[in-house]
């Protein structure tokens, strides 16, 4: 994605010296028109009206009165912020690298020549193509503390008790983490797949004949081989880590307690089930811009690795 | 090359099947919502011969979803001008789906809202009066009792049709008991000291002698019931009297708190049980704080061995938690639709309301409530006492916030997020800012 | 590394994750208040039968909720790949001075998801009075610039002579667009095609926030208003997962290839 933003950078900069033909504007952007006017209402201006909406104490009536930046302190005063924010954070911690490595070491067993290579592949991918609600009702239901198969099968080899996975704070996050990672990890596998392919097979050859081993051939030709697919990867996880929403509402409910409780649910609480809807446009005045500053760092680690 | 052909032949395919589709579903977009998926309404005019089609909004789940079922049906079956369909919600997004419903006037035509929550709809002008369409069917309002129809008024008009009054019973496993030598000969428990410390000592013996059971199954998912039950009857109050400011912060809230705190910590209940209606239900708790709405599931059936009587005063006095249910009318329904609407509500309020009772709600109905009939269904003249020490929510707009916020508190802190003490100040904190504004 | 181990290890992989669909369907299958726990349970299949499933379906609008995912998602994907290609047209063959600035824009688009502008975004549907409509889900999901990206740079693959060619033979920019660019792309608009289906199948929480009648709900937003946990009993609850997600398997199974292929593809570029 990065480099077809450089791309339309350097067209752009190509043509500068083309005087400015009204005529051939339009006639371009007539093109544009179909996506930009979508684009513009359900996007570009909710951006702007939430920054405007973020201003006013604003309830199920609609617009109360004008309070400035009162939501905003409002919510930096409150602690509660703080600590969604962490747990959003946190759950990124967690589901990205496990879905990342999860998603590499079953791309590369594919890889292999194994049988049933193409079945097994689906197999692996196959849970993607589920909708949130189905899977995690599967997964509410498989850690459900006294009839889970979860439960049953630590049983089974011995472990003694129920986890409470879904009420007890120290297993709530990685219930949730597995229930992810099973479902979106066949869509990151998929990827390193491709990358996978596009690695030179006469690198691996040379190698063999050097006399690396399979670690080092791991190390110093498939890794860096991979490097563009995993900076996708990690971007891509991270923005939809954050985005962390279905799973929870389902599963958990934000609970136990608040220990669920991301970015996204805090807003969907504060607004539809509160009423306050001024409170939670700032919420998301203020999720936004952390996700643009996300972006603002990725984009500025990947050229400074590239150039 | 070959592939991509075929490609292409799906592609033409998925457009011309999203376009015939397009259309059919901006067919049934102009039918609104009196056009379901099944059947298929014929669009005329309604002139007697097709039915109106409504849309009952509701909550109900478990024991009285089958109640309304049965009320539905009956009214369905008993006359040909109005049909009644249904859409069940979960109770937990009820009201954020309502209130989406009724700001974007697109919705039911006809809804279950507590009486606390009517408020704000009733400010913002999204629902309508109710006592003019009542006179145009011929539905006396006076049957309704006179505090439940204050509840709903506002400037001197009743905004909605109250169904009943419900709170919680003090249910009791018979069998369980029985084990644990705590049943009176006639049948009812023996609960010895009444204060907290006296309470925990019957669970304790509970725990003690049945220590496969949870002694007292607490209503763990929506704590705010049972704890508002205990800390009314220990005299407290959500809001100070002219509901300015939050007056939650005090050692009576606080002392109800650790009261379930040692609950679970001595395992007399279990924090992690999701559904401990269910549990309770199943035979596998000796004790449960249920609604009165569970009295058709619980003590109907003769072979569960349960038996109901009124909170007992652990922490003083009797007063607890009540509500009410009420029957609204969005403002945006067509005139055609209202009139359906308050005629199902005054078949709900006459003759469902007996139906209503056996789900255990006492009805608001004083003609129901008074019949032999109603009478003659169990535990009745326990209901009857228990409802006469309720206390009902405080009466603000803001209140479905307030709720909201307490109850997610109180999440925090039985799950060990907060101490009792920080939750407590912390609520207060919320809550006084939400009336500030 | 030892040929069978990595075998073995892949088969027990593959089966951990067939496992909870597995149970979800023997769990779909069997009766009321019946729960696949022990051992004994997986290989009991003497009580299996269909009545959940007659019931889910008689008692819910789950097919409806299909039907409306399935034109929903089909429509989304459509107008996309036709809007994204215009665009992707203009920007990759057009000579024209602002493109930078409206490449700068589109692409912004990228940086902020749906989620975060949810407030606002529902205000904006409240007025247009979209809130209960099918196009509420649809005009939202317009607005992944993805697309564009990708087509952009295939079409940026088409050779300049075709162009220059047609030009020559004066064709406008239309018909560029039309017989030259987008046969040119077709595998490429497949990939992306596939992609925003798969979105669109599984949006769940704006479908969830402005559909609120039963029948214009789509499945990912229908099946937890049909099914709270309280009330339901497992067997029904896992009855109705598998219903949604069962046509999503068949259809996976069958075109599983270019599922795969389309997905890689558009992942990898965008």
């Amino acid at each position: 994605m990065e480099t077809k933003l450089r791309e339309g950078k350097g067209s752009v900069a190509l043509r500068k010296s083309e005087p400015l033909r009204i005529r051939t504007e339009l006639k371009a952007i007539i093109y544009l028109i179909p996506f930009l006017v979508p684009f513009a209402v359900f996007y570009l201006w909710p951006v702007l009206r939430g920054a405007w909406m973020s201003l006013h104490v604003w309830g199920i009536q609609g617009m109360e009165k004008y309070v400035a930046v009162a939501n905003y302190k409002k919510i930096f005063a409150n602690s509660d912020f703080y600590l969604y924010l962490w747990h959003s954070l946190y759950f990124v911690l967690l589901c990205a690298p496990t879905v990342i490595i999860l998603g590499l070491v079953l791309a590369l067993i594919i890889n292999q020549n194994i049988w049933m290579r193409t079945l097994i592949r689906s197999v692996f991918f196959l849970p993607y193509v589920l909708s949130v609600s189905v899977i995690s009702f599967i997964w509410l239901r498989l850690f459900d503390a006294k009839n889970g198969p979860v439960n049953a099968f630590l049983h089974l080899i011995g472990l003694p008790g129920d986890i409470n996975w879904l009420t007890d704070h120290r297993f709530v996050w990685w219930a949730i983490t597995i229930a992810t990672d099973w479902w979106t990890v066949g869509f990151v596998m998929v990827l390193f797949l491709a990358g996978l392919q596009e690695i030179p097979t006469d690198q691996y050859e040379a190698a063999k004949i050097d006399g690396a081993n399979a670690w080092k051939r791991f190390l110093h030709i498939t890794l860096p081989g991979l490097s563009k697919v995993m900076k996708i990867q990690i971007f891509y996880q991270i923005i939809s880590s954050l985005k962390l929403f279905g799973q929870v509402q389902i599963m958990t409910g934000g609970g136990p307690g608040d220990t669920t409780n991301t970015m996204i649910r805090y807003i969907y609480v504060t607004g539809f089930k509160k009423d306050m809807f001024g409170l939670a446009s700032a919420q998301s005045m203020i999720f936004c811009f952390i996700m643009l500053l996300i972006a603002v760092i990725q984009f500025k680690m990947t050229d400074r690795k590239d150039g | 090359m070959k592939m991509r052909k075929k490609f292409t032949g799906l592609l033409t395919a998925g457009l011309t099947l999203a376009l015939v589709m397009s259309g059919c579903s901006s067919g049934t977009k102009d039918g609104g919502t009196s056009s379901s998926a099944g059947t298929e309404t014929p669009k005329t005019e309604n002139t007697g011969s097709s039915p109106v089609e409504i849309t009952f909004w509701n909550m109900f789940g478990g024991g009285e979803g089958d109640f309304v079922d049965q009320i539905i049906k009956g009214y369905n079956d008993s006359q040909k001008e109005v049909t009644v369909k249904q859409l069940r919600l979960e109770s937990n997004e009820y009201y954020a789906k309502l209130s989406t419903a009724l700001s974007s006037s697109k919705g039911p035509d006809v809804a279950v809202a507590h009486v606390d929550r009517i408020s704000p709809f009733v400010k913002a002008k999204q629902i309508v009066p109710v006592d003019e369409l009542a006179s145009k069917v011929g539905f006396d309002l006076n049957q309704i009792t006179e505090s439940n129809m204050k509840s709903v008024t506002y400037d001197s008009k009743p905004y909605a049709v109250p169904l009943d009054t419900h709170f919680h019973m003090f249910y009791y496993n018979k069998d369980i008991l029985k084990k644990a030598d705590l049943l009176n000969e006639d049948g009812t428990p023996k609960l010895g000291e009444m204060t907290p410390e006296g309470f925990e000592k019957t669970l304790a013996d509970i725990h003690a002698k049945v220590p496969d059971v949870q002694a007292l199954a607490v209503n763990t998912p929506y704590f705010q019931e049972p704890f508002l039950n205990l800390y009314y009857e220990a005299g407290g109050d959500i809001l100070n009297p002219d509901m300015t400011k939050a007056a939650i912060n005090n050692d009576k809230a606080l002392n109800v708190l650790n009261f379930y705190m040692d609950l679970y910590k001595n395992k007399y209940s279990d924090l992690n049980d999701k559904t401990p209606w269910d549990t309770f239900h199943n035979g596998k708790a000796a004790f449960w704080f249920g609604g009165v709405w569970e009295a058709g599931l619980l003590l109907g059936d003769q072979s569960l061995n349960i038996g109901a009587m009124p909170l007992p005063p652990i922490f003083g006095s009797q007063t607890h938690w009540a509500s009410s249910h009420t029957l609204v009318i969005p403002s945006y329904v067509s005139p055609e639709k209202q009139e359906a609407a308050v005629k199902f509500m005054k078949y709900f309020s006459e003759v469902g309301g007996k139906t209503w009772g056996q789900a255990g709600h006492v009805p608001a109905n004083s003609n129901v409530t008074a019949s032999e009939e109603y009478k003659s269904l169990p535990y009745r003249s326990e209901f009857i006492e228990a409802q006469k020490t309720v206390k009902f929510a405080p009466p603000t707009d803001k209140y479905t916030t307030i709720i909201t916020t307490i109850s997610e508190s109180l999440q925090n802190i039985i799950f060990g997020n907060e101490t009792p003490k920080d939750g407590l100040a912390n609520m207060e904190k919320q809550i006084n800012e939400v009336l500030d504004n | 590394m030892n040929k069978t181990l990595l075998n073995i290890i892949a088969i027990v992989l593959a089966i951990l994750f067939v496992f909870p669909l597995i149970w979800m369907l023997l769990v779909s299958l069997k009766p009321d208040g019946v729960n696949v726990y022990s051992l004994s349970d997986w290989v009991n299949w003497s009580d299996l039968n269909i009545d959940n499933y007659v019931k889910v379906v008689r008692d819910s609008h789950i097919l409806r909720w299909t039907w409306n995912s399935l034109v929903i998602g089909i429509l989304t994907t459509v107008i996309s790949i036709l809007f994204s290609s215009l665009a992707a047209f203009a920007f990759s063959k057009l000579p024209f001075r602002t493109r930078g600035i409206f490449y700068v824009i589109i692409v912004s688009g990228l940086l902020i998801p749906t989620e975060a502008i949810l407030i606002p975004l529902y205000e904006t549907a409240l007025h247009l009075k979209l809130i209960d409509n099918i196009w509420a889900i649809i005009l939202p999901g317009l607005t992944n610039p993805i697309g564009i990206l990708l087509l952009k740079s295939f079409m940026d693959g088409v050779p300049k002579d075709y162009i220059e060619a047609a030009q020559i033979d004066g064709s406008r920019n239309f018909r560029l667009w039309w017989s030259i660019c987008l046969p040119l792309t077709r595998s490429a608009m497949v990939s992306v095609g596939i992609f925003f289906f798969i979105l669109s199948w599984n949006n769940f929480l704006w479908p969830y926030l402005s559909i609120t009648s039963e029948e214009n709900m789509i499945l990912s937003a229908g099946l937890p208003t049909f099914l709270s946990n309280n009330t339901m009993s497992l067997n029904l609850i896992m009855t109705a997962s598998a219903i949604a997600a069962i046509p999503t398997i068949i259809v996976f199974i069958l075109l599983q290839r270019h599922i795969v292929q389309g997905v890689s593809m558009s992942g990898v570029k965008g």
